[in-house]
């Protein structure tokens, strides 16, 4: 996953060496793949099992992994603090919502100008990246702030308080035209958008990581990182490190606008609140949880802070005499984030999936202790 | 792609790097003070001085970290003050740093890699599409580093972690990562200090390497053995001011050096 | 001011500052209200609560964090924020709390009536700015906290207990915010925190980080913004007040990218 496992030098090497490459480098998307292709066939089961809608959820899972991953783009690799991905986020679901709604544009146009809007306005901000560490983390939450007053308050475009509501749902595109209304597939699937928004979501978020997962191992990625650890001498090595902060930062804000995007056509209704801090607190947090520098582990933190919820609301009807205090999940919601993200950073700075793969082995090298991994200036 | 051992062409200049009254003033108190130095191509020139004497800050007005007051840089006859860290580096003017900083939680030969970086093009979108001459690009980016390291005697350890390297070892790594930029001026930064006797000695033969490459070496050093054994000229700075310039016999002789050296530190 | 503190001395900016006012709100209800108690010993009683929050985090999560790098501060301070805005959601869920006025009704000086209260947020600022001040200039721990903030090596060659003198900050800091809530009383809810933060914060920078009287001008000068620019929204641009939410962030962002050592006075922003 580091980029040392290719040896390769360049072309002149047969085709079946280069697929076999191929596959070995890209074992991880194929594997996950796999695993996205079957799992509608465990769905049911999995519902009987613990009464919780996998495919359901875990098409938010997918839309919170393209925007994590965004983030941990800028956060983990190039090492800038943003408090706004959620801002995006926000961004894109209101503008493929009120094109959809209001000038009645197809969802997947929606979507596109989801991320191209996000990520204009990505650029507009990018003058806070001259900023560094707590002041671009206070910067950004502030510009979070901002968003979130405007989507509240311009009502004559958003709505305000009152939401967008009937957006179209992200579906089978021809679905009236071509034979998907058939009584047997109707039979076969019950709930074919479910499937379509299932698999859509997931083709999306995979590509997001395959692409993202080159570009850390690329030339880019490497410069990336040499900025986080040290502007100075990345610009020194000839990296214009103003540029591609703001170029990480663009990226971040059009992934944070195409999960946005497809959020808003996948809920149908969309609310200021919802892309309030809270969420680019949970963002972050799904960053921290799926480890900085990696871009899998945004999968993870997406699918732990998005089945969180929905476990603890299913904890009833397994055990039928649950205790009261955990109906309310939201209530107490920000404190197990806050105790994540604190936990997490007292004990594994490096993130819960790297800190536990650490604990385990030690990466790479004897001298490097992990758990006392410093500051690097 | 340029090479890093490219050797200057038929053009080469007499003053490859030239200062003209360099003058940096930090609240008051001016850390250089009407600097002006040239060096020519392929010399090895040393800037010694007491402590504070002002040569990093002189690094840093040649490099483009800072911008001076006053005065002027001329890199292969064209002005480069006012142009970004980055852009002069591009030009072919590197530097070490004094304090280390690499790139720790990265392995040495990308380390290497990220000096390549000015040297290849590959942006974004190729990147992300592995397309195949972004993939050409990045096993000549591996085999270059490789050379590189080969320079300074660190191939073997291309896959540590740069933070886990012994100090002297990541001084080297400090030099072959400035080397990749492929350099005309080399501005090493104190590279003896922190190592031992012998360690010193394997860095003098180094530096006569990369001279030998064609690069001029600018190299602000304290150990005073290594600066009278490898360089041409030396430059020595006190109080932001040049106080003597000549061959290192010459400005040993200097009553002013001895001067300024005394009850300091000669070693 | 509370920004200041903890900045001073730790380099660190506390995200969570603004819980700490809200906390300072909720548990003057607590006392005042729910328990009973007369005012005077509530407030104490509140600013105290408040502090020892402060030392506790100090303790729990900052002094563990002490070499870590700034992203990691971040994280961990904004998950305290978090976390004690939703501690505050559980023991206090409704929306707003009403601390009773210091003393009821206005005093009218010939020419204008203000009400008690305003006289007592005035006194009590003046006190606290004052108090801090006097801390800072003239004891040794508040000296010993200005050495920590310029260079904690040197501080600790020179004998100073530079991980007492972040504990200490953080309980200044804390105790200040649980003021500071008090003042923003007569209504405390769990949900001010963060806007409370942003404010505070900005306050902070805009009159210069690092700087005890820049950041009370900081605040007065947005305070002024903040009454100024709603009528301005609704009257010239017929647009509605709740754009005054963002009058913070705005000027928070704006001072950062165009004047970083703050409008008053010089900073501590440089280039590193």
């Amino acid at each position: 996953m580091d980029g040392k496992s290719n040896p390769t030098k360049g072309g002149g090497v047969s085709p079946g060496t280069r697929l076999a490459e191929l596959v070995k480098r890209n074992r991880a998307v194929i594997v996950f793949g796999v695993f996205i292709l079957l799992l509608p066939l465990w769905a049911e089961h999995i519902y009987k099992g613990i009464s919780i809608d996998i495919l359901f959820i875990m098409r938010l899972v997918g839309v919170f992994t393209i925007a994590a991953v965004g983030l941990n783009l800028l956060m983990g690799y190039a090492g800038q603090v943003s408090l706004g991905q959620g801002a995006f986020f926000g961004i894109g679901a209101y503008t493929s919502a009120l094109l959809t709604v209001r000038a009645g544009f197809p969802v997947w146009l929606g979507i596109a100008l989801a991320i191209a809007i996000s990520a204009a306005f990505g650029l507009l901000v990018a003058p806070v990246l001259r900023l560094k560490g707590h002041y671009l983390a206070m910067a950004t939450l502030g510009l979070a702030i901002i968003v979130f007053v405007f989507l509240r308050e311009m009502t004559w475009l958003t709505f305000g308080n009152d939401g967008v509501r009937n957006i179209p749902e992200l579906a089978l595109p021809f679905t009236h035209i071509t034979g998907f209304d058939l009584p047997f597939i109707k039979e076969k699937l019950q709930r074919p958008e479910l499937y379509f928004q299932f698999y859509f979501i997931w083709v999306v978020a995979i590509v997001v990581l395959a692409l993202c997962a080159n570009l850390v191992r690329s030339r880019v990625g490497r410069s990336m990182r040499a900025l986080h650890q040290s502007e100075v001498a990345a610009e020194a090595m000839g990296v214009n490190v103003s540029a591609q902060k703001i170029k990480v930062f663009v990226l971040s804000a059009a992934l944070g606008g195409l999960a946005g995007g497809i959020y808003a056509n996948l809920q149908g209704y969309i609310d200021p609140n919802m892309f309030s801090i809270t969420l680019s607190i949970s963002i972050l947090t799904m960053v921290v949880i799926g480890g900085m520098e990696s871009i899998w582990g945004a999968v993870a933190g997406a699918a732990v802070i998005t089945f969180l919820p929905k476990f603890v609301e299913a904890i009833p009807k397994w055990v039928g005499d649950a205790p009261k205090w955990l109906e309310r999940y939201s209530n107490y919601e920000g404190i197990v984030f806050g105790l994540i993200l604190i936990l997490t950073m007292v004990f594994m700075p490096s993130g819960i999936t790297r800190g536990l793969s650490d604990m385990f082995r030690y990466r790479r090298s004897p001298f490097m202790n992990p758990f006392r991994r410093k500051a690097v200036e | 792609m340029m090479q890093a051992g490219d050797v200057l062409s038929g053009d080469a200049r007499d003053d490859l790097l030239a200062a003209k009254d360099l003058t940096k003033t930090f609240g008051g108190l001016a850390a250089v003070k009407n600097v002006s130095f040239s060096v020519s191509a392929k010399a090895i020139k040393a800037i010694i001085g007491p402590n504070g004497a002002g040569k990093t800050t002189l690094y840093d007005l040649l490099t483009g970290i800072y911008l001076p007051d006053e005065g002027n840089v001329l890199f292969q006859g064209r002005e480069i003050v006012g142009l970004a860290t980055h852009e002069i580096t591009a030009l072919g003017v590197a530097r070490t740093f004094q304090t280390i900083r690499l790139f720790t939680g990265m392995t040495v030969m990308e380390n290497v890699m990220v000096g390549l970086h000015h040297r290849t093009k590959t942006g974004f979108v190729k990147s992300a599409l592995r397309v195949p001459s972004g993939l050409r690009e990045e096993a000549w980016m591996r085999e270059e580093s490789l050379r590189i390291l080969d320079i300074v005697g660190l191939e073997m350890q291309a896959e540590s972690l740069a933070g886990s390297l012994p100090f002297g070892q990541q001084r080297l790594l400090e030099v072959a990562r400035a080397l990749a930029t492929a350099p005309r001026v080399l501005l090493l930064d104190e590279p003896a200090s922190g190592l031992n006797a012998y360690e010193t000695r394997e860095l003098g033969g180094i530096i006569y390497r990369i001279r030998d490459m064609g690069v001029t070496v600018i190299l602000v050093e304290h150990d005073m053995g290594l600066v009278m054994r490898i360089s041409d000229e030396v430059l020595v700075l006190d109080y932001g001011e040049i106080i003597a310039e000549g061959t290192p016999e010459e400005v040993s002789a200097d009553a002013r050096v001895i001067e300024a050296y005394l009850g300091s530190e000669i070693d | 001011m509370g920004f200041n503190i903890i900045f001073n001395s730790t380099g660190i900016i506390n995200f969570a500052q603004g819980e700490f006012c809200m906390f300072g709100g909720l548990f003057a209800f607590t006392f005042a209200v729910t328990l009973g108690l007369p005012l005077p010993i509530a407030i104490l009683l509140a600013v105290a609560a408040t502090a020892l929050i402060g030392g506790l985090m100090e303790r729990l999560m900052i002094y563990p964090l002490r070499n870590a790098s700034v992203i990691t501060a971040i994280i961990a301070t904004v998950g305290a924020s978090i976390l004690f805005k939703s501690l505050g959601r559980l023991f206090w869920p409704k929306e707003a709390y009403k601390v009773p006025e210091f003393t009821a009704g206005n005093i009218t000086i010939p020419g204008v009536t203000v009400s008690r209260q305003f006289i007592w947020v005035l006194g009590l600022t003046v006190v606290s700015v004052l108090l801090v001040y006097m801390f800072f200039n003239h004891t040794r721990a508040g000296k010993a906290m200005r050495a920590c903030s310029i260079n904690r090596q040197a501080a600790s060659l020179v004998g100073i207990n530079v991980s007492r003198m972040s504990l200490y900050s953080f309980v200044l800091a804390a105790a200040l915010g649980g003021v500071a809530g008090l003042i923003n009383a007569p209504y405390a809810s769990y949900s001010i925190g963060l806007f409370l933060g942003i404010k505070g914060f900005t306050a902070a920078v805009v009159g210069g980080l690092g700087n005890t009287f820049g950041a009370v001008t900081g605040g007065l000068v947005l305070g002024l913004l903040e009454e100024l620019i709603p009528g301005f929204l609704t009257v010239v641009l017929g647009v509605s007040t709740g754009y005054k939410d963002a009058v913070a962030a705005v000027l928070l962002i704006a001072v950062l990218l165009l004047r970083p050592q703050g409008l008053v006075g010089k900073g501590v922003v440089e280039k590193v």
